[in-house]
């Protein structure tokens, strides 16, 4: 227990430093969150039955708490909380991807913005090893929009919260969601 | 691929995105013509699309405003080209049409769904043409035509109302008396009595909804909420819906009510 709250102390010091313009710190600190949240995953993937759902919404949720709750923070910590989440759970699932034979499902929102996407429901389930595929894919050629497309399916963030959280003008950012929605797709139909 | 380039190529994106998909192919032969690589990138993610995105942001809320514009703008459909925009309601918006016939003008008000709204709007879209079609009355707005648009969204063709305003200012500004204003209000009730005759309750009377026209015509306008009450065997059943507040009859306001109108 001890343990974990020297982490979330650790976490957010670092997470401070990089909120100051220590990009550094930032790499540091994402070992630590990507730790928190394998071992939620892995809790939450244990309890349930095979051919189970992998919900990053939910786990990103919970390893920010987790992260958060041994002291007091600012709703700026939360954010910073949740782009380092955002990207842990991008390597896990390329980790999953990468060691698992068996594949798993991942239950993410890809018609946002109140759009249906033709064949979509609001939330799909999809292969967490085509969507991590997709992700990199993306990631490839665009970091940029591969984090808000990341903040927008593993956080559940508003257009709006992204912008102000990363300082993306609304419209670049709109920008950036569409197309990566997009390539997202065509990854997935592929 | 530059940063320049791409964020060119997700602009394109964007904007294909924020129209409809038969929309987007002159978006690429536009915006593309010098670059077909680029058109061939962002040609292999169009049916990834979808239906349009609403925007975010007033910048993105422009750009969507300006796309509307460009579809009909200019354009022509059946035998009336568009002019320009007139005015803009919550789920349409108004251009002024003309259709020439051996070189006389006419012109017409043609009312649009507005961007993105017609696959929630459509149902009441038909509704609102299926109630226009029943009204006939010299100070009712005519529908005058329907016809399709760039995605078969039906176009309305209603009655030009040239120097129209409401009521109210209409009757100041020409300093009527008493007697005139009840002359000219009992037209609007005339007009009311007709379309209460053919079943339609218009829902939403305010001053802004009647008119006055440059020649002194009261016209009732924008049935766009209206019901017809002979659906139910002569009896409407209306929950909470959009009103006018300081206009509405206090029953409007009620969670139900019922009207009776012999038909």
């Amino acid at each position: 227990m001890t343990e974990r709250v020297d982490t979330a102390h650790r976490v957010t010091g670092l997470l401070r430093r990089w909120a100051g313009g220590d990009e550094a710190a930032f790499e540091e600190a994402l070992p630590l969150v990507y730790d928190e949240l394998y071992r939620i995953a892995r809790a939450k993937m244990a309890r349930e039955r095979p051919g189970h759902t992998l919900q990053p919404t939910a786990l990103v949720n919970e390893a920010v708490a987790s992260l958060m709750q041994w002291q007091g923070h600012a709703f700026t910590d939360r954010q910073h909380f949740l782009r380092a989440a955002c990207l842990a759970m991008r390597r896990i699932l390329t980790d999953y991807a990468r060691t698992r034979a068996q594949d798993i499902q991942a239950e993410v929102s890809l018609s946002q913005d109140h759009v249906e996407v033709p064949g979509q429901t609001a939330a799909s389930v999809v292969s967490a090893v085509a969507l991590s595929a997709a992700l990199d894919h993306l990631a490839a050629e665009d970091p940029k929009a591969a984090e808000i497309a990341g903040l927008r399916l593993f956080a559940d963030l508003s257009l709006k919260e992204i912008s102000a959280m990363t300082g993306t003008p609304p419209s670049t950012a709109h920008r950036r969601w569409v197309y990566a929605k997009a390539v997202i797709q065509r990854e997935l139909t592929s | 691929m530059t940063d320049a380039r791409l964020a060119r190529k997700q602009e394109i994106v964007a904007a294909c995105a924020a129209v409809a998909p038969e929309a987007r192919a002159d978006i690429l032969t536009e915006r593309c013509s010098d670059d077909p690589e680029l058109r061939a990138e962002v040609d292999g993610l169009l049916r990834f699309l979808g239906a349009p995105t609403p925007g975010a942001g007033a910048e993105v809320e422009a750009l969507l405003e300006d796309r509307v514009d460009q579809r009909y703008l200019g354009k022509t459909f059946g035998p009336y080209t568009v002019q320009r925009l007139l005015g803009r309601g919550g789920t349409a918006r108004i251009y002024l049409a003309t259709r020439t016939f051996e070189g006389q003008e006419r012109r017409f008000a043609l009312k649009v769904p507005l961007g993105g709204s017609f696959a929630e709007e459509g149902a009441r879209y038909r509704l609102e043409i299926a109630i226009l079609s029943r009204l006939r009355h010299p100070n009712l707005a005519g529908l005058v035509d329907v016809v399709a648009g760039p995605d078969d969204e039906p176009l309305l063709v209603m009655d030009y109302l040239e120097g129209a305003e409401p009521i109210t200012a209409a009757a100041a500004a020409r300093r009527l008396t008493v007697r005139e204003r009840i002359v000219l209000f009992s037209k609007v009730l005339d007009a009311l009595r007709s379309a209460h005759e053919r079943g339609v309750i218009h829902c939403d009377l305010s001053a802004a909804n009647v008119v006055v026209r440059a020649d002194g015509e009261p016209v009732v306008i924008d049935f766009g909420i209206a019901k017809v009450s002979w659906e139910r065997a002569g009896t409407v059943t209306v929950g909470p819906r959009p009103l006018t507040y300081e206009y509405a009859s206090p029953e409007q306001g009620s969670v139900r009510y019922f009207v009776d109108i012999p038909n």
